[in-house]
């Protein structure tokens, strides 16, 4: 046992002794310099740069809905601006959000929030530029803006406006009823039509012949019939097809 | 610079959905006949009235493209008030569900009826057409009042309704011979037009509705014979010993086919109503019959054995050329080209029967048109090209049929004739 046994003083003496205890320290200095000093991948996740974007896409998504409707669609796009650079608690709250979500599934969360900031398109997002230069030149001169706003919600409304979907269906089923000699048709006669907002057709012209007059004139008589039409979501020009085969 | 870049930026997308704005709406029709209301015609003392009006109807729904609205609707008059007033309240029809308003003046003079008329398109509010008087003898009013109808169908459909025209057929009638007959359009008025106690066959109308040609073994041969509206006598068509099967008129003058067979051969050959001028138009060593005029005359359908089952062929009358039309089924028979020259009509073997089917001169196109148990056969246009005659035992005996050329409206025209066949109906009498 005592063969084993070094007194201290000795030790500290020797020359090895303390060079072993020198890098000793100075490694568990480095150690312990380099746990504190390295930073932590919570604390990168807290970081508020990457939920700006985020928060910011949001109501991006939000706003080519309105642009779809008629109503009222400018008011909940200017508050956008002048958010960004005041609060950013309250953004990490709603980052937060999603990460209580996770438990549920996988990805869900974030997969619904992406599909609403992808789809403004080019034309979207040239809107939605326009509008903001816009909304920056109607501070300086506000007469121009009331005319302008109105021609991109009448444009907006097309082809594929949803509100016009039940409004054609009524058509559809109105015109066919009124749709008598048909058999007399072999081609499909074609029809510009006009209509206000009452639903009085204000313009009938035949765009397109059948090839038989008499043909046309059944035609032309199932849409002078049917006058007034219902009422559609607001005035508008349209293109009506007559085609005599009985297909429903 | 910013400004014009998101004003031109603006500009395009605005012009897109200019592009976009107008929307199409496609509209499928329900098959439904033109409401027309009619309102009697005045003048008419009652008897004369009713039975006027009661054609008129009739002959309007023959068309199947026209149907008289219910009198119980009129908001207006149901009798003609004034023929010359110079406008009607459309508004008033229009509302009934009316597209169209019938008003006229019916009179009797020295046993002559006599009638005018004036018909109205009352959605866009127009005259289609102010009639002057015409006149038959009272006892042949509702054929004035079907000539009427007819007229009428024409100025909402651009053709002449045929409900004034007539079917000749061949009926037993209860005896061992074959007769031939007639008919008008819808059944009524059967008469016997032969009454030699032979077999006879095929009559076929001239262009004038006023001559028949028809096959009889009255002489003992197979020959061709004329008969005549009226009171002349019927003539043998063509005086030479060869037997002649069938004659068929040209639609557009007085040549007429005839199928005759000549040292045992059976081909077509052409004769000038007068029988003169033969002129051989097929020549092969097989049988060919059934020949059939397209409307503008230029060609022929025909029915021949010459591939080893009977089909049907076209040849081009001035070039000669001959192609073969049919090739489903093992017999095809009876051609018939509709005057408006879009289809022909023929009879398909399907098993043990025959089903009528239409085809496309060029062939590119067939469909059924009767499919009923049993045969039908011997399809006949009708001269507006909307309707046919055919013959059908789906009752047992063979009886006259026609049809809508959309399938529709089956109609039995012959019940209680005896067995009736090769309907054949007339161009326009007038």
């Amino acid at each position: 046992m005592s063969s084993f046994y070094v007194p201290t003083e000795s030790l500290l003496q020797s020359r090895a002794f303390r060079r072993l205890l020198a890098f000793s320290l100075a490694g568990h200095v480095v150690v312990f310099l380099a746990l504190v000093l390295r930073p932590s991948r919570n604390a990168q996740l807290i970081s508020p740069s990457p939920v700006m974007v985020q928060v910011v896409s949001m109501p991006k998504s939000a706003a080519p809905k309105p642009a779809l409707a008629k109503p009222a669609p400018p008011p909940k796009e200017k508050p956008l601006p002048p958010e960004p650079p005041p609060p950013p608690k309250p953004v990490v709250k709603e980052i937060v959000i999603p990460k209580e979500v996770r438990p549920l599934p996988e990805k869900p969360k974030p997969a619904p929030a992406e599909p609403k900031t992808p789809p403004p398109t080019a034309e979207e997002l040239l809107a939605k530029m326009t509008e903001q230069v816009e909304a920056k030149e109607a501070a300086n001169a506000p007469k121009e803006a009331p005319t302008e706003a109105p021609a991109a919600t009448e444009a907006a409304p097309g082809a594929f406006d949803p509100l016009l979907s039940p409004w054609v269906a009524r058509v559809r089923t109105l015109v066919r009823a009124n749709w008598s000699g048909a058999s007399l048709c072999k081609g499909t006669p074609q029809f510009d039509v006009d209509i206000d907002g009452g639903g009085q057709l204000t313009h009938i012209a035949l765009a397109e012949s059948s090839g038989d007059s008499y043909c046309d004139d059944t035609a032309e008589r199932a849409l002078r019939k049917s006058n007034p039409l219902p009422p559609p979501p607001r005035a508008l020009s349209f293109t009506l097809s007559l085609n005599p085969k009985d297909t429903q | 610079m910013t400004r014009a870049l998101f004003a031109a930026l603006a500009l395009t997308v605005a012009a897109g959905s200019a592009n976009a704005q107008r929307i199409h709406i496609d509209v499928n029709a329900a098959q439904k006949p033109i409401p027309v209301a009619i309102q009697r015609f005045a003048g008419g003392a009652g008897a004369l009235a009713d039975d006027f009006y009661g054609a008129l109807v009739a002959g309007l729904e023959y068309s199947s493209v026209v149907v008289h609205v219910n009198p119980e609707a009129f908001v207006e008059p149901r009798e003609t008030r004034d023929l010359d007033a110079p406008a009607v309240p459309c508004d008033n029809w229009k509302a009934i569900g009316a597209e169209g308003l019938v008003q006229g003046e019916l009179r009797e003079s020295q046993g002559r009826a006599q009638v005018r008329f004036r018909v109205w398109d009352t959605t866009r509010c127009r005259l289609l057409g102010d009639v002057g008087f015409r006149e038959r003898d009272r006892a042949e009013l509702p054929m004035l009042a079907r000539l009427v109808a007819d007229d009428i169908v024409q100025r909402f459909t651009g053709r002449r309704g045929v409900s004034s025209t007539e079917i000749a057929f061949v009926s037993d009638s209860g005896k061992r011979n074959k007769e031939i007959w007639l008919m008008s359009a819808d059944g009524s008025n059967k008469r016997r037009l032969t009454n030699n106690g032979s077999i006879n066959l095929f009559p076929s109308w001239s262009p004038d509705a006023n001559t028949l040609v028809y096959t009889s073994f009255k002489g003992g041969l197979s020959e061709l014979y004329l008969l005549f509206r009226g009171t002349r006598p019927g003539t043998k068509l063509i005086q030479t010993r060869d037997e002649k099967f069938r004659g068929v008129w040209a639609p557009n003058d007085g040549t007429i086919a005839a199928v005759v067979s000549r040292q045992g051969n059976t081909d077509l050959y052409t004769v000038s109503s007068s029988g003169k001028n033969p002129k051989r138009i097929t020549e092969d060593r097989s049988i060919e019959s059934s020949p059939a005029w397209s409307p503008d005359g230029r060609k022929m359908a025909f029915v021949s054995d010459r591939t080893g089952s009977p089909q049907i062929f076209v040849k081009d009358l001035a070039s000669g050329e001959e192609r073969r039309l049919t090739y489903n089924g093992d017999y095809n028979a009876s051609p018939a080209w509709s005057p408006t020259g879009e289809w022909i009509a023929y009879a398909a073997q399907a098993g043990n029967d025959f089903d009528i089917y239409l085809i496309t001169p060029d062939g590119s196109f067939t469909q059924p048109l009767v499919s009923a148990p049993r045969s039908d056969e011997d399809p006949a246009w009708s001269p507006d090209g909307r309707k046919l005659a055919f013959s059908s035992n789906r009752r047992g005996r063979k009886e006259i049929y026609r049809v809508d050329l959309n399938g529709a409206n089956t109609t039995l025209l012959t019940d209680g004739t005896g067995n009736c066949t090769n309907p054949a109906w007339s161009p326009w009498l007038e």
